[in-house]
Order: structure tokens, then sequence, then C-alpha cells
């Protein structure tokens, strides 16, 4: 017998599943873009997240929410690749926008402001540490459902949350990302 | 100062219960690096709270479709390949064993050919010589008919080996019916 994720796809699935996608984009696009800082790898990766969780459909288990599943696949996805662009290279995240500006422009530069903060905030985190933040303050996800989304124990999601804010907060913010990319040098011996 | 129960405390993910609340309230006003810390998470968790949930550009479901499409499409070409290139070097290494076989065994298939060739070649002229010995000691209507029966035997040998021939290259082709 075939596996369902090798089976020849035919239209009709990738129809339906394309309403799952249009169901879920938002969340998983902006737990990529939160992850990645950059909205090109974001769409990269949340296209990838749903490519994958389409191949693999037929190992879905139904008691679960989809919402976690695809959460999980995105995440995984960016801590991948947060590691593997660590190991490469030191790279600030983008400055590109991530959010369309608001309606006034009074609006648009606090909230252009405002991101610029989050992601100099959120550049300060290990990926895995990202990943609870976002899961927790974006998705409002309990610390069960992070730990299911991202594979770890409930106590080492409160350990990674912990860790976050205590990052977050330990000193006033960089001007221009100085400290942006930190953990990033920890591994390296020098 | 011990701070990292009341550093746990300020940065804590459920709510305080009273008595925690109580524990930092009475903290708080004698440690000024606990309330700059307090002071400094919640700005920053005003900013997190303050950060919008981002959507992807419109038609996001339908570069999904092309994208997937496009990668379905790339990998059946590879594994066409792969099963073309799969088969095409099974074929070559037949193709070379054979040869090889055939180059290693052509001298004494040759060989043996041509030690048949001679002995039937002998054998020929030895029956040629019987024949001929047997035919001149005979009277002349005698040996007539010896000859004779010799043909016709050879003949119907002939006609036997045609017709067999003739059968097996037809059912060759059409097939035995049943």
């Amino acid at each position: 017998m075939q596996k369902p994720g090798h089976r020849r796809v035919s239209a009709q699935d990738r129809d339906a599943f394309a309403v799952l996608v249009e169901e879920h984009q938002v969340a998983v696009y902006n737990l990529c873009c939160r992850m990645l800082g950059d909205p090109h790898l974001a769409e990269d990766a949340a296209q990838e997240t749903f490519l994958r969780a389409f191949r693999s459909r037929g190992s879905f288990d139904p008691a679960r929410s989809v919402r976690t599943w695809l959460l999980s696949i995105a995440a995984h996805h960016c801590i991948d690749a947060l590691r593997r662009r660590a190991r490469l290279a030191w790279l600030p995240l983008g400055d590109r926008p991530l959010a369309e500006p608001g309606p006034g422009p009074e609006a648009a530069l606090l909230q252009s402001e405002t991101e610029a903060e989050l992601r100099r905030l959120l550049d300060r985190l290990k990926p895995d540490e990202r990943a609870a933040i976002v899961l927790r303050y974006w998705h409002d996800l309990s610390i069960e459902e992070i730990a299911e989304v991202t594979g770890a124990s409930p106590d080492a999601v409160r350990t990674r949350l912990y860790r976050a804010r205590r990052r977050l907060a330990g000193s006033d913010l960089p001007s221009a990302g100085a400290e942006a990319g930190e953990w990033r040098n920890e591994p390296r011996a020098v | 100062m011990n701070h990292e129960r009341f550093e746990r405390l300020v940065l804590a993910d459920a709510p305080l219960t009273s008595a925690e609340q109580e524990e930092l309230g009475r903290h708080l006003p004698a440690c000024p690096t606990c309330t700059a810390l307090r002071a400094r998470w919640s700005r920053r968790e005003s900013v997190l709270l303050a950060g919008l949930m981002i959507g992807p550009q419109a038609g996001f479901a339908g570069r999904w479709a092309a994208r997937d499409e496009a990668r379905a499409s790339h990998r059946e070409r590879r594994q066409a390949w792969l099963l073309f290139g799969g088969t095409s070097i099974a074929a070559s290494s037949l193709a070379v064993l054979v040869a090889w076989q055939t180059a290693v065994s052509l001298p004494v298939l040759f060989a043996d050919v041509l030690q048949q060739g001679l002995r039937w070649w002998i054998w020929a002229r030895l029956a040629g010589e019987v024949t001929r010995a047997i035919a001149s000691s005979l009277p002349t209507p005698a040996a007539a008919g010896a000859v004779l029966a010799v043909l016709g035997l050879l003949a119907g040998a002939g006609l036997v080996s045609i017709l067999g021939s003739f059968s097996i290259i037809r059912f060759s082709f059409q097939g035995v019916r049943r």
C-alpha cells in the first residue's frame, strides 16, 4: 500500500488543503515572521510549513489541533533555519518593515518604531526562547500548548520563558542592535 | 541580598498569589535593583503586547498551490530520470557482461566449429568411399536401386526438416491456438 504522503496528489486534495492554508496562513506567517525577522524568509518558511504539512497530512492525528500541528511544523522549521543561519554567519535580522503601516502617518510611525523595537528585542533571544515568547504573546498559547508545539516539556518551556524574559529585561536596548545576535556567538570558541 | 526569588516573581508567567504579591510589595521599596528590573520588564512587555499579528501578502494560498504543483512535477521528473538512469545502467552492464563472455568464449567456439566441420567432412568422405566401394561391387541395376533408395531417404529427411522448421516459425509468430 502506498503511503498517503507519497501518493499522487489530486487537484481536489490540493483545493481542500488550500482552505486550511487560508484559515491558518496568518498564524503560521506571523510565527515565521517574528522568528526570522524578514518578510521574504517568512513567506518561504510559511510556504514550506504548509508544503510539509500537506505531504505529511496522512500522519496527522485528528485528536490534535490543526493550528498546534501547523505551528509546530513552522516553529521547528524556523528554529532549524535560525540555527543554520547562526552556524553560517553572523547575520542581524533584516531592517525591512514587517507589518503594513496603519492608516495615518503617526500610527505608521508608531507601528514602525514598535516593530523596530520588537525586532531588536526578539533578536536578543535564542531560537527556542524566541519561539516560546512569540507563541505566548502573539498566539496566546498556554505553557502546555507551547510544550506541544515545540516538543519540549512544560517545565522546559517555563524555563525558556523565564530566561527569555530575563534576557529581555536584562539591560537597556541597544540603539542599533549592538547586542543583536549575542546568542549566536555563544557556541563559538574564541 | 538574594534577588533571585524576587526576580522570578517579577518575571513570573502566571499571576502571583496574594502572599507572593505581598512579599514582593514589601521587597520592592527596599530594593532598587528589583524595582529597576520590574520597570524595564514592564516597558518591554508592553512592547511585546503592542506587536500586531502579521499576515502574508494577498494570494498566499494560490502561491502555495503553485509551489506544491511545481514541486510535485519536479519530483515526478526526477523519479522518471532516476528510473531511466537505473535501467540504462542495468542494460549497459548486461551488454558489457554479454560482450565480455562472448569475447572470452569466441576462440573456443570457433575451434569447436572448425573441429566439428572437419569431423563431418571426414565422415562424409568415408561414407562416399564406402558407398562407392559397395556400388562398384554390386551389379548395375542393384547399385542404381540402392542409390535411389538413399536419395529417397535423404529427400524424405529434408522434407521433414523443412516442414518442422516451417511449423516452428509459424507457431512462433502466430501462437498456438487452444
